[in-house]
């Protein structure tokens, strides 16, 4: 049911276009003129929501490599990483590997 | 009159332009680069009648009918492929208009190159040419890797350059193989013959050419020039290497598995969508660079249109690699934005622009909703096709899928945090270009229009693929009733 | 048969240096190398046993020339995919030496 789907279908499909396209020129004002407000907001009055507890300048930002550290770890995700230095030897050895791999794969199963 | 044809000759005027405007007039090189993409794209909408009425367009060049002579043969499929290309390099030149200082002759008439090769290449319904085109468009991509001069991008640019010119030489590799045992060069043609007398150095012929275009679609394990081309070079080649290689490389393999060779190739394709969808994610997980993040976002939603593709799921395939474009441009842009507003590409040096940026709060919320494939947004739409196609064919595949989409919510959801949040005091207001908000503008619109209305655009796209899908259409418009 | 193995050796000896060989000079000829393999492959399928050259002279009859000639669409191939082969190596070549300048060394 969703591989293929018979081109007689064109005609019907083009009768609805009008009303998708009014749509999207009515969305795109609309989303337009948000994009002209300005917002002078003074944030340095506000603080984050922290449950009650005050959150040092120092803890607002996780450092990005500790972002999801213990699941890389978990899951040993590291060696993929450390197997992508910039060596391009070992880049080209994948790629003949990827072309073996397809060309028996083609003569094993389309023989 | 032939309007589609017109397409590369514009093209090569544009480059001939640029390259004979002096230094003094720099400043019309964009304008005569935009004319030109603007021209390409009304040819293509003055076709689109006779593309309607036809189903499918065929020219026959200089008039030498196949299989000897060189066709161009679009039906709804290519035309989609051209529509995103030209949209890409559109969004890609508003990018450049600001970004590119210096080196503009050079910059703009490379550019021009690349697009002819895209074009070209989408347009054709020869091996032979197919080949020619895509060798334009890759040696283009070398020179502008390059462009820069700095060092890690004459680095980047070496790499990527060994390693497309051992993939080309291995599609010439599945050229000869092809025209050895079937004696054409016709794509048509070749359709035709492949059912009846098809040998083993035909199937181990196709078997090269879908390596050599895996390569340019960053297909693992050809994927590996990608993160740090994009990560070396301006952000508006980023966009277009992505969105346009990857798009090209893809619609070459639908067109070669698919319509040119029936091949039975879903056991292949699955386990190789696994890995890539797999490495992407993971990779992208653990790195700090927004455009190296970008790029592995990319190379892992390809996995799920190759997924598509070999779970037999067309639709899905077709509406996934029309909606990873559409989110690789919102994405791209906001890159871009943040990365000049800051001035380094390091997520860790981001954050706190959430205040007072709520245009780039909500284009940017958008895109990473609809990347992570949530409700109401076209990620959503094209995931679901692929996932409903898994489970009638394979069900492990939905389940893999709907891991990597798991993991695509939490890299997208760091981006996101780190750029937005985490700095109270709040980092400025970012200037954006207006041609930049029109261009995000738009896409947010087409993403939450292409979520919503769901059933429509699957029926559009099951069209598009239908005409992919159609070979006796296909080998009867091209070789004339022979 | 000699063409088509000599070809193949070609092809490996190309792969082979293209992968294992550090220096970048190196690695741009063993893609001549295979590069040059390929052609030779394509000009090999097109041969036909005892046949002339593919040029029709002014008293040869067309059934004649269409029985023995050999098959030039493959040299026409061979042409365009010198030339294309030729520009990259160029560019290749140029871009070795900006990086040697740049960096120091000629590999990677």
């Amino acid at each position: 049911m969703y591989g293929v789907v018979m081109i007689d279908m064109v005609y019907f499909v083009i009768d609805d276009w009008f009303f998708i396209f009014f749509l999207f020129s009515v969305l795109t004002y609309v989303f337009y003129l948000f994009a002209k407000t300005d917002s002078d907001v003074n944030m340095s009055s506000k603080k984050p929501y922290a449950c009650g507890l005050s959150i040092d300048p120092y803890d607002e930002k996780v450092p990005s490599p500790s972002f999801y550290k213990t699941m890389v770890s978990v899951f040993h995700m590291g060696a993929i990483k450390k197997m992508h230095k910039d060596d391009l030897s070992t880049y080209l050895l994948w790629m003949f590997f990827g072309v073996v791999f397809v060309s028996v794969y083609l003569l094993i199963f389309n023989f | 009159m032939a309007y589609l044809n017109l397409i590369v000759p514009v093209l090569l005027a544009a480059v001939f332009l640029i390259t004979i405007t002096s230094g003094r007039h720099r400043h019309y090189h964009l304008s005569i680069a935009l004319s030109g993409v603007i021209f390409s794209a009304l040819f293509l909408l003055f076709d689109l009648p006779r593309l309607i009425s036809d189903k499918i367009i065929v020219y026959y060049q200089l008039g030498w009918r196949p299989p000897l002579g060189i066709s161009f043969a679009v039906d709804f499929l290519n035309y989609t492929v051209l529509l995103l290309i030209i949209f890409v390099a559109i969004a890609s030149l508003f990018i450049s208009r600001t970004e590119i200082r210096e080196g503009k002759r050079e910059f703009y008439a490379l550019f021009m190159l690349l697009l002819l090769g895209l074009s070209g290449a989408t347009m054709t319904g020869d091996i032979f040419n197919l080949f020619v085109f895509f060798e334009i468009l890759s040696i283009a991509s070398y020179a502008l890797v390059s462009y820069t001069g700095r060092k890690k991008a004459i680095s980047a640019s070496i790499k990527y350059l060994i390693m497309g010119s051992f993939s080309t030489s291995l599609i010439l590799l599945g050229i000869v193989f092809v025209y050895g045992s079937l004696g054409t060069l016709n794509m048509a043609d070749i359709a035709s013959k492949v059912a009846l007398s098809s040998t083993t150095a035909t199937i181990v012929g196709f078997g090269f050419l879908i390596s050599g275009f895996m390569f340019k679609a960053a297909i693992a394990p050809f994927h590996a020039w990608k993160p740090s081309v994009i990560r070396h070079t301006p952000v508006s080649l980023g966009l277009m290497f992505t969105a346009s290689g990857t798009i090209i490389g893809l619609y070459t393999i639908f067109r070669l598995v698919v319509t040119v060779g029936n091949l039975n190739l879903s056991g292949m394709l699955i386990a190789l969508s696994f890995l890539t969808m797999i490495l992407g994610a993971v990779l992208a997980l653990q790195t700090t660079d927004i455009k190296k993040l970008l790029a592995y976002s990319a190379i892992s939603q390809t996995g799920y249109v190759l997924l598509g593709i070999g779970l037999s799921g067309y639709v899905g395939a077709v509406y996934h690699m029309v909606n990873l474009v559409i989110i690789d441009v919102l994405l791209f842009v906001v890159a871009y934005v943040v990365i000049k507003h800051f001035g380094t590409s390091n997520l860790d040096k981001m954050g706190g622009l959430g205040v007072g940026n709520p245009f780039l709060f909500v284009s940017a919320l958008v895109g990473v909703l609809a990347l992570s494939g949530f409700p109401m947004t076209n990620g959503f739409s094209s995931k679901l096709l692929i996932y409903l196609a898994g489970i009638e064919v394979f069900p492990i595949a939905t389940f893999v899928a709907m891991l990597v989409s798991v993991l695509t919510l939490a890299y997208s959801f760091k981006m996101f945090h780190l750029i937005f949040f985490s700095n109270r005091k709040g980092a400025g207001v970012v200037e954006i270009d207006d041609t930049l908000k029109i261009i995000l503008i738009i896409v947010v619109v087409l993403c939450v229009v292409l979520g919503v209305f769901q059933g429509y655009f699957t029926g559009v796209m099951g069209i598009i693929s239908g005409s992919g899908l159609d070979r006796e259409l296909y080998i009867k418009a091209v070789l004339g009733l022979v | 048969m000699m063409t088509y193995i000599a070809s193949l050796v070609f092809v490996i000896i190309g792969t082979y240096t293209v992968i294992s060989k550090e220096n970048l000079i190196k690695k741009v000829i063993g893609l001549g190398i295979f590069t040059t393999g390929i052609h030779l492959l394509l000009i090999a399928l097109g041969y036909r046993f005892a046949g002339i050259a593919p040029i029709l002279l002014k008293n040869m009859g067309l059934s004649y020339f269409s029985s023995t000639a050999v098959d030039p669409l493959p040299q026409a191939l061979v042409l365009t995919s010198i030339v294309i082969e030729l520009s990259v190596t160029a560019l290749a070549l140029a871009l070795i030496i900006k990086n040697h300048r740049l960096t120091g060394s000629l590999e990677a």
